[in-house]
């Protein structure tokens, strides 16, 4: 079955949820698309960022059985790239798995 | 951040943030305030000795990034196993180094690589095996850091437990946090779990109750010879399983009382008649069986045993007694229970609410000392006075020295006594050591027993000269001895000791802490004179006379 786009943003938002867990409250993610990763009005820092990112990886492969690449360094280096929003994260994690 | 906030000190070679964010969130009151040390350098931060001394100290390394010989052993290189416990003997000082600043240190024990195979068929082999290997560099850690009073070492291994992947291979690569959240997690509650045991705030009393959950079925209706116990009857076996691991409890000094809505008669005669019960009532701290509020019956229980409600867990199996207990008493822990019978020796097990940080003989006989107890009630009862009944007991108090084979337990009295306890100072065994042996101190462990048995170390006295005068710094008494004029003997005592000192008075001051109410009354109630805020005292020692009904045996050389 193909995979959708609400398949990889329910995928995102439960590695939220677990991220949420370690957060103080000035620093919780929102579960919305427009929703911030990278840049400036962000929350996360770099490794805040990176382990949500693993932890996406991680919930590709438990709930879709999706082997993903997800973390990128050159995406991790680009505030207005792939890793913006959780909305063009999920575009991006779209073209990756194809 | 609460100016009650614990300070803790991470020391890692690898990235563990997510063990401070974990604690941070593990709700304790107060708070941590939690400081990282240098990522890979955890022998400098060991050894340096510089930086705020106190709080916590938190260690937690991979055997591979500190003992160099156990990295090769990992390649499959010919190790050396005696240069690996060599390098362990170096760790071992440079955390011993380090415990001397610190109130308290954990560390955890080293781990193999999730998953890791090792030799394996041979991996158990002496001299080959990397478990092996593994083991025994833990076991030699273990017997080097026991010189140390304050230093304990930390299951990793527990971490792992029901983890389905325990290592996060990706992350160790981009960010080098070895493992995954869940181990973290299950990190910081076997920390905050130490943290409360050091803290004197471990659970004391598990109160159960009885049809379903020490036993199947309802023994008013059946009777004890209906009930499901033992036999061949995997659901009988399970609960009778649950009575010996709660018994198992009791043998490290965790009492077991019972709080049923039942009929005390109907249900007693199981303890005493049914041949598969494995609890009887001398394995009972007390009880409560009839038809009233269990909550109410879990506080009268909490005030008989002289303990706080915030030392009691309470199990049933009705979850509406539950929320209802959870509601009306929210100190008393009241954990979620299984309803399969098959799983309450696990849920029994997994608590991490009864950690301690020491474990006396006197710890482990706590049980005949309740026993004890009722019986010495029950005499008072029979008796027409307190006076007559005073002298009935025949109480004796012996009176020791702090040295190394009590320290423990007056360790235990200073952090865990909270109503009879005059300055309620919270002392490590080194903090007590160190003042104990100071110029024109003297700490007294006092012991008491009667004719009904021994109750074992039950105070503690501190005093100390100044300038002259005798100042009674710490008076600590196990509330299981209030009201036996072991009180006006204790004050006796310290007036004996002020005079060893070369003092002609005494004097306490008393500081005020939500419980410690107990204290000002016996004060306000002894021979010693109140003045203002808080300080009483005697001019002359000789006001403060030994009761009759107390008879006192010295064990040590006075002071001189």
């Amino acid at each position: 079955m193909a995979i959708t786009q609400n398949d990889v943003l329910r995928a995102i938002f439960r590695a939220i949820d677990d991220a949420n867990k370690l957060a103080p409250p000035d620093a919780q993610l929102a579960k919305e698309s427009s929703t911030v990763l990278l840049g400036e009005g962000g929350v996360l820092d770099s490794l805040g960022l990176i382990t949500l990112i693993v932890a996406i990886e991680e919930k590709l492969q438990s709930d879709l059985g999706v082997q993903a690449i997800v973390l990128d360094e050159e995406a991790l280096a680009d505030p207005d790239g792939s890793y913006r929003t959780i909305d063009t994260l999920a575009n991006w994690i779209l073209t990756r798995i194809g | 951040m609460s100016a009650n906030a614990r300070q803790l000190f991470l020391i890692s070679d690898f990235n563990v943030k997510q063990l401070g964010q974990y604690l941070t969130t593990q709700g304790e009151p107060g708070g941590f305030v939690i400081d990282v040390a240098p990522y890979g350098q955890v022998y400098q931060s060991l050894t340096s000795g510089q930086g705020q001394s106190g709080g916590i100290g938190i260690v937690w390394t991979l055997p591979e990034r500190v003992i160099p010989s156990f990295a090769r052993a990992l390649q499959y290189e010919e190790a050396n196993h005696e240069t690996c416990i060599e390098e362990t003997r170096n760790f071992a000082r440079a955390v011993l180094k380090y415990a001397e600043r610190r109130q308290h240190v954990f560390i955890a024990s080293w781990t193999m690589p999730p998953g890791f195979r090792g030799y394996g068929l041979l991996d158990w082999k002496p001299g080959i095996g990397l478990a092996n290997l593994v083991a025994s560099m833990n076991c030699y850690l273990a017997q080097e850091l026991s010189s140390a009073r304050n230093v304990y070492m930390l299951d990793a291994m527990r971490w792992f437990d029901g983890v389905p992947r325990p290592a996060s291979p990706k992350l160790w690569y981009a960010t080098k946090i070895p493992f995954a959240n869940a181990v973290f997690e299950k990190a910081a509650r076997d920390c905050v779990a130490g943290i409360r045991a050091v803290s004197g705030q471990s659970r004391k009393l598990i109160v159960v109750d009885l049809d379903n959950t020490l036993w199947g079925g309802v023994i008013g209706e059946t009777g004890w010879q209906g009930i499901r116990l033992g036999g061949h009857d995997h659901v009988g076996e399970a609960f009778q399983d649950f009575q010996l691991s709660l018994v198992a409890l009791a043998n490290r000094g965790i009492q077991i009382a019972v709080v049923s809505k039942n009929d005390e008669t109907v249900a007693l005669e199981a303890f005493d008649q049914h041949p598969e019960m494995r609890i009887r009532r001398a394995n009972l701290a007390g009880w409560r069986i009839n038809w009233q509020d269990k909550a109410a019956n879990i506080a009268s229980l909490a005030e008989e045993l002289n303990l706080g409600l915030s030392a009691v867990i309470f199990i049933d199996d009705n979850p509406a007694e539950r929320d209802r207990v959870s509601e009306a008493l929210p100190e008393v822990k009241v954990p979620d229970w299984p309803t399969d019978p098959t799983a309450y020796v696990d849920a029994l097990r997994v608590l991490d609410c009864f950690d301690v940080a020491a474990l006396t003989a006197e710890d482990r006989n706590r049980t005949a000392m309740y026993v004890a107890e009722r019986e010495r009630r029950a005499v008072r009862l029979g008796t027409d006075s307190v006076d007559t009944w005073l002298s009935q007991l025949g109480t004796r108090l012996r009176v020791s020295r702090v040295n190394a084979t009590n320290l423990a337990r007056v360790a235990q009295l200073f952090n865990k006594t909270n109503q009879l306890n005059l300055s309620t100072r919270r002392l490590t065994e080194q903090e007590i050591e160190v003042w104990a042996s100071a110029p024109d101190h003297s700490m007294l462990a006092i012991s008491a027993s009667d004719k009904f048995g021994d109750m074992g170390l039950v105070g503690v006295l501190g005093v100390e000269l100044k300038d002259g005068q005798g100042m009674l710094v710490d008076f600590i008494l196990s509330c299981r001895v209030m009201g036996r004029k072991v009180e006006d003997a204790m004050l006796h005592l310290a007036a004996n000791e002020v005079a060893a000192l070369g003092g002609t008075g005494l004097e306490a001051r008393y500081l005020p802490t939500p419980r410690n109410r107990p204290t000002l009354d016996i004060f306000q109630s002894s021979a010693l004179v109140a003045g203002s805020d808080g300080v009483f005292s005697a001019e002359s020692l000789e006001h403060l006379v030994k009761p009759e009904q107390v008879l006192i045996e010295h064990d040590h050389p006075r002071s001189q």
